[in-house]
Parts: structure tokens; sequence; C-alpha cells
């Protein structure tokens, strides 16, 4: 069996007959339950190549550059006359300011900012069950169709087994049972998002068995060599090429700690909970924290507990461009890792199609570093 | 001794002087003579700036570490010092410091791309050159930055931090919601100070905060009048800094008073920044460079003024004592530069019509997303109204990435044309 591909994705799953319609959405912190629930198929968009700089004359050329690749991306589409409906999140001034023009130059059939509270505490998440709500009834009305707490339900179900699939297929890889690259596994997250789920989800059963099944003497003893460990944290991972250069260099990644990756996967919705909103407000608003949360500061704590019990040899910060929730993460994290005796790297994503020969070199430079060290 | 060591003994030295309670009233009295000529609300500033230091530093009562949106009012109610670390950058880069705290913070993985505010306030806190704050609070508003720099600082130091986190949308469930969260605040802060919070100090504190709203309002008003009675650039320096640290306190209102009388004598003797105007200009962004610079000046050479500055609004209403908190929890949601952007665009449309401006310029502080992300939006609107508009790229405090060449072309080139039309 080989892997799907995302075009194959595209042509194999997605257009089969009873694949419901996109809804493109850009933060991890976006309910996709309830957009599943609506009858839509949420799509993850992280536009690689579409030159962030068109974007300058709507936007601040300060902003990251996937707000401003996400602009360009959205802008042709509306000339191609394809924009699609969309959900956006309150995640970061840059997502606020992107929402300002996209309702002023791009306004779809369909878009929705989000609110998302950066606490924890009851009555955020009081608030930001009352958000969801708002989204629900926008959604319904858009459709005419009402959204069902069995609808609810299903979808939950869905993507809990598509994160436990993707948790257990990431175990046997992390402690290389199957020869999985860190690449084709994150490949899979994007893929799965935009499929319908119980497809996907059958479909990575069958994977998980496949590669089991393949798991040779060969894997044994490539598991003996010991390869340099490495966590890589930060927002948004745009190219997964990165990943695949890291790998060609003979790094080992045990966590990639981004939303589109570790974070995305690592918890899941409580099936118990009788109130599917609830549930939902809870699962976003608990979950691993990304760096524009103030419980950031539990992950990144976890982050060093699993650099200490995994033995991690090297901590690489992977982040966008002008991302001030992630760049305010590194000091202090940076500090503590460093009185472990951990070296770290500090590369940042520009959204391009290829992985410049500078970023190439300093990951093999940091990676000797990290071997002969 | 090699010039590592001198290096750190001339830390030592600073930090020393910075920890050093007496060194504020010697800067006071210093200052005093200095600037003898100065306005009397000038100096007023100076005295409650370096008072407010030197009673952090002598621990007379809690220290808490805030930002500029988080209402000072609750804070002086509350019977706490507050320390505001982005305004004492601003009159750390006046007094020429800047880079000594910015390499620090930069040694220390406060990157170059972090808005330079937080950068030379995490070199100061990094340096020992701040009073140790007993508890950190602030608001979401309006930046990113102002939680992530606020929660780093409590980790630094080990203490707790509260964050005021308004909802995105104004409406009645996200009131209730923030006026529920101040008043949570108001426990939190006396369980960890053990100070009794009395709701009669806050309904005093709110009533001073009354009055000096009133009293701005008035300056407000004075300032539509043409000469422009008071200069848009003190008004981005020190008056701003009393305006996000002094309301509700006596000092405040008597701040805002001998201001009005300045105000009011300039306008009873026609008396302006430049008598004869040929442009006004609206300053968008609440801040401007605080180090030399010629952009002052060369609005001066084409006798233009800064007749306002989007900042200096009152956009709050009046507080009702019964209902402290939700006074306050209004005050913090209706923020001109919270929320959607039509927001911020109709109140400076509004601005451009009361004082008559003929021009506007925003300030685009590097590292600013919030405001700087809005500033293309902001031109398309009053192009509409034909109203000319310049993003003026600049940094408020970091000099490196100011170039004088560079803001001279473009701040010329407009001021030529908004100089025309009238
Ligand atoms: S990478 Fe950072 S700045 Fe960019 S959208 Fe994500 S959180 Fe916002
Ligand atoms: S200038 Fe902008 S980024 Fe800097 S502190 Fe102020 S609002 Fe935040």
């Amino acid at each position: 069996m080989t892997l799907l591909t995302l075009s194959d994705i595209d042509n194999k799953i997605i257009n089969k007959k009873d694949q419901q319609p996109f809804m493109t959405f850009f933060c991890s912190y976006t309910p996709e339950e309830i957009i599943m629930a609506s009858g839509f198929q949420p799509k993850r968009v992280i536009p690689l190549g579409s030159d962030p700089s068109l974007a300058n004359s709507f936007l601040d050329s300060n902003f990251c550059p996937y707000v401003r690749s996400i602009l360009t991306w959205a802008m042709n589409l509306k000339q191609d006359k394809a924009m699609l409906p969309t959900v956006l999140v309150n995640s970061c001034d840059g997502m606020r300011r992107l929402y300002d023009v996209w309702n002023y130059y791009l306004k779809n059939s369909f878009v929705y900012f989000l609110d998302l509270p950066r606490k924890q505490e009851p009555a955020s998440k009081e608030q930001f069950k009352l958000s969801l709500y708002r989204l629900k009834e926008s959604l319904e009305e858009f459709t005419g169709k009402k959204i069902t707490e069995e609808k609810l339900d299903m979808a939950i179900q869905q993507n809990n087994e598509f994160r436990t699939l993707l948790e257990k297929l990431d175990q046997l890889r992390q402690n290389q049972t199957i020869d999985l690259s860190s690449y084709d596994f994150l490949k899979l997250i994007p893929e799965g998002i935009q499929s319908s789920k119980r497809d996907y989800n059958h479909y990575l059963d069958n994977y998980i068995v496949e590669l089991l099944k393949k798991a040779t003497e060969r894997d044994q003893r490539r598991k003996k060599a010991k390869l340099p460990h490495l966590l890589l944290t930060g927002t948004v991972l745009d190219n997964l090429e990165l990943i695949k250069t890291i790998e060609e260099y003979g790094g080992f990644i045990d966590i990639a700690d981004h939303c589109n990756g570790w974070r995305y996967y690592v918890n899941k919705i409580d099936e118990q909970e009788p109130d599917k909103m609830e549930a939902i407000a809870k699962f976003y608003l608990e979950k691993t924290a990304c760096p524009r949360m103030l419980a950031s500061e539990e992950r990144e704590e976890r982050l060093l507990e699993i650099i200490r019990a995994r033995n991690i040899d090297g901590v690489i910060f992977y982040n966008q461009k002008f991302c001030d929730p992630s760049l305010f993460q590194i000091p202090l994290l940076r500090e503590k890792i460093k009185l472990m005796g951990i070296p770290s790297l500090f590369l940042e994503g520009d959204f391009s199609l290829d992985i410049s020969g500078q970023v190439k070199t300093r990951i093999q430079a940091f990676l000797e570093a990290i071997e002969f060290g | 001794m090699d010039n590592s060591n001198n290096d750190d003994l001339k830390d030592k030295i600073i930090s020393l002087l910075a920890q050093y309670p007496f060194t504020y009233s010697l800067f006071q009295n210093f200052g005093n003579f200095y600037f003898r000529k100065s306005d009397r609300s000038f100096l007023f500033w100076l005295q409650f700036f370096t008072q407010q230091l030197e009673n952090a530093y002598q621990r007379k009562k809690p220290v808490v570490w805030t930002n500029i949106f988080t209402p000072s009012e609750l804070l002086y109610a509350l019977d706490v010092i507050p320390i505001y670390p982005e305004m004492i950058s601003a009159s750390v880069a006046s007094i020429g410091l800047a880079n000594y705290f910015i390499e620090k913070a930069e040694s220390n993985f406060y990157l170059p791309d972090l808005c330079s505010f937080y950068r030379v306030a995490s070199g100061m806190y990094l340096r020992n050159c701040l009073p140790k704050p007993d508890l950190v609070i602030s608001t979401s508003l309006l930046c990113d930055g102002s939680v992530r720099f606020f929660q780093n600082v409590s980790r630094y130091y080990h203490c707790d931090y509260f964050l005021i986190d308004p909802s995105y949308e104004e409406n009645e469930k996200s009131l209730i919601y923030l006026t529920r969260e101040l008043e949570s605040l108001g426990k939190w802060v006396s369980e960890r100070t053990d100070r009794e919070f009395s709701l009669n100090t806050f309904r005093n504190c709110l009533a001073l905060a009354n009055e000096s709203r009133l009293i701005i309002q008035k300056i407000n008003q004075l300032r539509e009048n043409s000469p422009a009675p008071l200069s848009g650039w003190n008004a981005l320096a020190y008056q701003l800094y009393m305006y996000f640290s002094s309301l509700g306190s006596e000092a405040g209102l008597e701040f805002y008073e001998i201001l009005s009388q300045e105000v009011e004598k300039h306008v009873a003797q026609g008396e302006g920044v430049i008598n004869q105007e040929k442009a006004r200009v609206l300053w968008l962004h609440q801040l401007r460079p605080y180090y030399p610079n010629i952009i002052w000046q060369t609005l001066l050479d084409y006798d233009t003024v800064i007749a306002f500055e989007e900042i200096s609004q009152v956009w709050w209403p009046e507080y009702n004592l019964a209902e402290p908190f939700l006074g306050l929890a209004k005050k913090i949601l209706t923020n001109p530069g919270a929320g959607p952007i039509n927001r911020r665009i109709s109140s400076i449309l509004n601005l451009i019509e009361k004082y008559h401006i003929d021009g506007a310029i925003h300030f685009n502080q590097r590292g600013c997303r919030q405001s700087c992300g809005g500033a293309p939006l902001i031109k398309e609107f009053l192009k509409m109204k034909k109203i000319p508009m310049l993003i003026l790229d600049g940094d408020g405090i970091d000099a490196r990435n100011y170039s004088e060449g560079q803001t001279r072309t473009r701040l010329e080139a407009f001021l030529e044309i908004i100089s025309q039309k009238n």
C-alpha cells in the first residue's frame, strides 16, 4: 500500500460523490467538529509559495508570512471567483487585521470570525462557548440545516479516532517500531483533515497494520543506530520540506510541537460529556496550548519534561517571522534548555516552496555540533 | 582590567543607581533646575514620574507592573504603585539609554522583530534597572506583546500574573464577562497583598477620574481652536504618560487642572504652537519617536501642527459610581483600537472633522502589528474623504530603525501636498 499524496486525496477521496463541500480555516483553534456537523468538510489552508509580498498593499510587511500568504492566496481565489466559505479565528494581531482586510476586500459567501479567550478559567470557557454557539447559528443560517447533537457527536467521534490513530502511529514512529519518517507522518495531518474522516480513519488503520508488517530486521538494526534526537517547537509548520531536510541530514524528530504537528492530535474531546458544545469548548480551550494562550507556560514545562524523558539532544525553534506569540516564548524556554545543557537552533519560516541553502547549512552545522558535542 | 570587567562594573553602577531611591529625588531636583523654564505641567509630570519610581524602590506599597490599557483607576483603588514598563522605555529612549537595554534584551533572545518598547523594558529588568514587581497585571489590549511580555515578567520575578482579557466583540454578554473579570481582579489583588479592597475607595478614585475626564474633554475642546494651543508633540510624551497612569489619583486631577490652565491661557491670548498655521495634522498611533529626530522640526518648518492625536480622545463614558466595575469594563471594551478596524476608522473620521484636519500621519512603529496592520485600510477610507495620509515607517525607541534621510523625504513630500490645500 502506498501513501496517498495530497493530489491523490484530492482526486480519490475528496471528489467522491458523498464528499462534502469545503470550508477553509487557518487556525488549529477552529472547531472542526462544528464545521463537519454543518455538512462541510474542513480544510486547513497553509498556502506555500503564494508570494506574501503581494499582500503588502493591504497589510503591513511587518506581518507573519502565514497571514500575508493567506491573503494573497485568497485574493487569487477571489479573482478566479473560487472563494470558499471560511472561518477565521482571533488568534493573534495578524489574524485580527487579516479579518479586517478580508471583510473589506474579499467578502465571500460566508466568513466568520471566531473570538478566542486566552485564559482557561470557567468564565472564559463559558464566553468561548457563547462564541461557538454564534458560529453554530451562523452556519445553520447559511446552510438552512440544523446542527444536531447527533451530528456533533459523530464529528467528535470521528475526529477523536483520527487523533488517536495519529497518536498511535506517531508513537510507533518515535519508538522506531515502524519505519516511518516524520515527514511522511506529518503529511497525514492535513490530508486527513480535509478528507472524509470515515474513509481516512479506515485508511490510517490499514496503513498502521501495513507498516507493522513491514517492520523488518533492518528496521531493528536502524533503531539501534543513535541519531540526534530533536524537538521542534513553534506555531505553524509551513513547509514540510524542512522536516525532510532535517531527516536527510540525519536528525530524528521526536516531537514537532506545532499546531499542525504534535499539538493537533495529543488531546481528545471528552465523548462522555452529554453537552456536546460544552465538550468542544472545553477541548479547544484546554488542549495543549499554542504560544498565544496563557497556558503556553504549562506546555513549555511539559516540553522540558519530554526533553528529559526522551533524552532529546537538540531543540529547534521554528518560528514564522514576525510572530510575536512564539517570539516571546523563546527567551525563557531557551534559557531553561540551555541550563539543561541542550543546544538549540533558531530558524524562521517564510512560506516559500524551497528551503534555502542557508537554512540547510545551519541545520547541517547544528546536527554536526550535536554529534561531536 | 579588560573591557568585559569594565562593562561589568558599568552595569553594576547603573543598576545600583537605578535601584537607589535617592537617585530619583536627585534627578527630580536636577530636572526642576534644568527645566525651570518649562511648562508647569511638564515639571509636575517629572515629579510624579520620579516619585512613583522612588516610592516603588522604597517599597512603600505593593508594586504592580502593568500596561497602558489597564485602567489606572483600579490600581489606585487597590492602593498599589503602578509601574509602566512601556512608558518608562520611552523615557529611557529620550535620555539616550535605549540601546544599552536593547543590547541586553537581544542577547537574551528578545529578537529585533519584537516591538522595541518591550525590548527596552526586557533589557531593563534583565539589567536589574526597574523596581521588582509584587504582582503583574495587564490587559490583552492592544497587542499580543502585552500578554506575553507581562507573562514573561511574572515568570522572571516568580510573581503572580493577572490577565484582563476582553472579548473581541462588544456586546452585553462580553461586557458582563469583563465586569466579572475586573471584580475578581479586585479580590485577587487583595488576597495577595493583605489589603482590603474597599468599594468606597474605588468610588472615590472613579470620582477623581470623572473629574479628570471632564477637564481632558475641556482641553480637547480647546484644542479645536486654531492656532492649536497645545503641542501634539508634548501630548505624545509626558502628557500621554499622565493620561495612562494618573487617572483615578489626586495627582492626576491636579495635573489636568494645571494643563488646562496652560491651554486656556494660550487660547485667551490667541497664542498657538504656530501662529500662522498652514496645515493641521492628526497623529495616528499612540506614540512617536522619543530619541532625537527631525519630525517635529520639519512640521514646524512647513508651518504644520499636530492639532490632535487619536490616542488623546476621551472615548469612554463618565463612570456611574453605583456600578464601578461596569464603568471600567466599558472603558476597556469600547477602546477604539480594540475589535474590528471599523471602530478605529470611524473614530478617526470624527476627529478629522472636529479638529479641521488637513492630513493624517500614521507612525508605523516597527514591530507593532496591531496598529500598522490597520494603516492601509485607514488610508483607503481617508482617501475617500480626500484626506491625504502618510504612513511613516519608524521606531519609537530603537533609533537603529530610523533613517533621517528617508523620513525627511517622505515627510516633506507629504507636507508639500497638505500645505497646498489651504
Ligand atoms: S504564525 Fe504567529 S503571527 Fe502568524 S498567524 Fe500564527 S500565531 Fe499569528
Ligand atoms: S507599540 Fe504596538 S506592539 Fe508596541 S507595545 Fe504598543 S501596541 Fe504593543
